[in-house]
């Protein structure tokens, strides 16, 4: 019996880092230059563009007031054409780093947008260029707050993950439903809320350390 | 070295506002040139069109005998690298040791690792740095934090320095150690320095020229003695006055002075002398030669880059007649003469 248990809990906590390190990553390599985008191309910034500003500002929005859940039923089109199928862990990251691009680009966006004026200032009176300034000045600058903001989104994405198991995705929510809620097994249920709790504490923790080794203020 | 001519700046908001209203400036190879002002008087910007972080509205920049305004955005990148730039507020990357921060300018230049060492590591020793090249700049003092910032602006050997107010946040000790590695770098590197501020003690210390700048116009400019010893703007006697004690004794504060001379009554001047002229025995003769009595209220001596620069504050008595040929004597010396007024009646004020 125990066994058993040990062993579905374990599937099932692999399958959640999968899911949830995948689209971090994907966040990573689409959020923060989403971020970045966003603040450079603001009002008096290094690259003023207030059509782009405007219309990424705009699509970001838009995701951020889809409910997960929503969202998650409604790219299924969207998860068919890029992974074949709308079940199992590939099909859930679709939906994953969708809702999470925004959402890091936006913690990205304030975090970046901290970053003194002065320091952009000097940096451009020394002749840098744009793409200098973002790769020396703001990510350098910004990056213990970075880290930080990289932390929430992964911890959002083992909530979001959890529902994407309530239709289908796998992971510890697909078997605290399938276990815990659907055959009343409340040792299950128990099991994986303590897993995931101790998830989150684990990268927050982590996430922390982290942000305060790169500290240099 | 460093020619603008009619800049204009305007910004245009709900409500525009005329930043910069027409400002012609000169500087010389060579020279540190001061402009003061008040806050909100125009000099950010002025010092920031030098090197378009501000682009003026109107107007030509040239530096080093080239339009500044007329270079494309990599052309102004490239242009921006021999004009070095300090701040109040330092400006240094937080996330970067002294040494890094230093070298940051040389990377940008696209320097290998080993030139980077080879140019920093002096420039760490100009600025008296070189113990602390691993600390971060949240280790260090404001001061030790602006020598971080001279040796970053020197690091692609600029021919122009700006320092934006770049000692205003800092004691007056170590505004003292500032401004004389700005001097020493001044004479060895035979940098042109162009500084903003608005403590006038900066521009006494280390400046050849001065400019006052008032509401976006240049409304005085000169030597700096010059302006110490014939301010010809209220702004400027209001800026000496702040290091140089202008003010009349206390026993005087409650005089009213006529603009008048009367009969019987005395006459203040304040007296400004530089140099040699010190020397002249200008208080007896006048008293002799125009029979009048003098007394001095209030003398002070003050050295201004090594001139002397005095202060007297002188009252004269005598007949209304003999007043004016006094002042006439005063006059013709190479003396700065300012009259507070004139005293009704046989006042003695001093005693």
């Amino acid at each position: 019996m125990l066994p058993e248990i040990v062993k579905l809990l374990a599937e099932a906590l692999v399958e959640t880092v999968y899911m949830v390190g995948i689209s971090a990553l994907i966040a990573v390599v689409a959020g923060i230059p989403l971020g970045v985008i966003l603040v450079i191309t603001g009002k008096g910034h290094i690259l003023e563009h207030s059509l782009v500003h405007t219309v990424l500002g705009a699509v970001v929005n838009a995701t951020r007031s889809t409910p997960f859940i929503i969202l998650l039923v409604a790219i299924i089109p969207l998860t068919r054409l890029l992974v074949g199928t709308s079940i199992g862990i590939n099909a859930a990251i679709v939906p994953l780093s969708i809702a999470a691009i925004p959402f890091l680009g936006r913690i990205v966006e304030s975090a970046i947008r901290e970053v003194d004026r002065g320091v952009i200032e000097a940096a451009q009176s020394m002749g840098a260029s744009p793409l200098q300034i973002v790769r020396k000045v703001l990510i350098p600058e910004a990056l213990p707050a970075l880290v930080l903001g990289l932390t929430i989104t992964v911890i959002s994405l083992i909530g979001f993950s959890a529902m994407a198991g309530a239709i289908g995705g796998g992971g510890l929510g697909d078997l605290a439903i399938r276990y815990g809620y659907q055959r009343f097994r409340g040792d299950i249920m128990l099991a994986t809320v303590v897993i995931l709790i101790a998830q989150v504490q684990l990268v927050q923790s982590l996430g922390n350390h982290l942000a305060q080794r790169l500290s240099k203020k | 070295m460093i020619e603008l001519a009619g800049i204009t700046k305007i910004y245009n908001g709900t409500q525009s506002v005329q930043a910069l209203k027409g400002i012609d400036l000169k500087v010389p190879a060579g020279e540190i040139y001061g402009i003061i002002g008040k806050s909100g008087a125009g000099k950010s910007t002025l010092i920031r069109c030098i090197n378009m972080l501000e682009r003026p509205t109107a107007g030509t920049v040239l530096v080093d005998g080239e339009d500044m305004t007329g270079l494309s955005e990599q052309q102004l990148q490239q242009k921006r690298k021999k004009i070095g730039m300090i701040f109040q507020h330092f400006n240094l990357l937080s996330s970067r040791t002294v040494y890094d921060n230093v070298a940051f300018p040389l990377e940008l230049a696209g320097k290998s690792r080993q030139e980077i060492r080879d140019e920093v590591l002096p420039l760490l020793e100009l600025v008296g740095l070189t113990e602390w090249k691993d600390q971060y700049p949240a280790q260090l003092s404001g001061g030790q934090k602006q020598r971080v910032g001279i040796a970053r602006a020197l690091a692609n050997k600029p021919k122009v320095l700006l320092c934006d107010e770049a000692t205003s946040a800092l004691d007056p000790q170590t505004t003292q150690s500032i401004l004389r590695l700005l001097r020493d770098i001044n004479k060895k590197l035979a940098l042109t320095i162009v500084l903003i501020t608005h403590e006038m003690q900066v521009i006494k210390e280390i400046c050849d020229r001065v400019g006052v700048i008032e509401d976006g116009l240049i409304i005085e400019q000169g030597a700096v003695l010059e302006l110490f010893t014939r301010p010809r703007t209220a702004t400027a006697r209001e800026f000496i006055r702040t290091i140089v004690s202008h003010d009349l004794p206390d026993r005087f504060r409650n005089i009213r002075f006529s603009s008048q001379p009367a009969s019987g009554g005395s006459m203040v001047l304040r007296i400004s002398f530089v140099g040699e002229v010190a020397s002249e025995p200008v208080i007896s003769r006048v008293s002799r030669d125009c029979q009048v009595d003098t007394n001095i209220l209030f003398g002070n001596i003050d050295t201004i880059q090594d001139t002397p620069f005095g202060t007297l504050i002188l009252e004269i008595s005598g007949e209304p007649a003999a007043l004016d040929r006094a002042l006439q004597y005063l006059r013709v010396r190479e003396l700065g003469v300012e009259v507070i007024g004139y005293a009704a009646g046989n006042r003695q004020a001093a005693g």
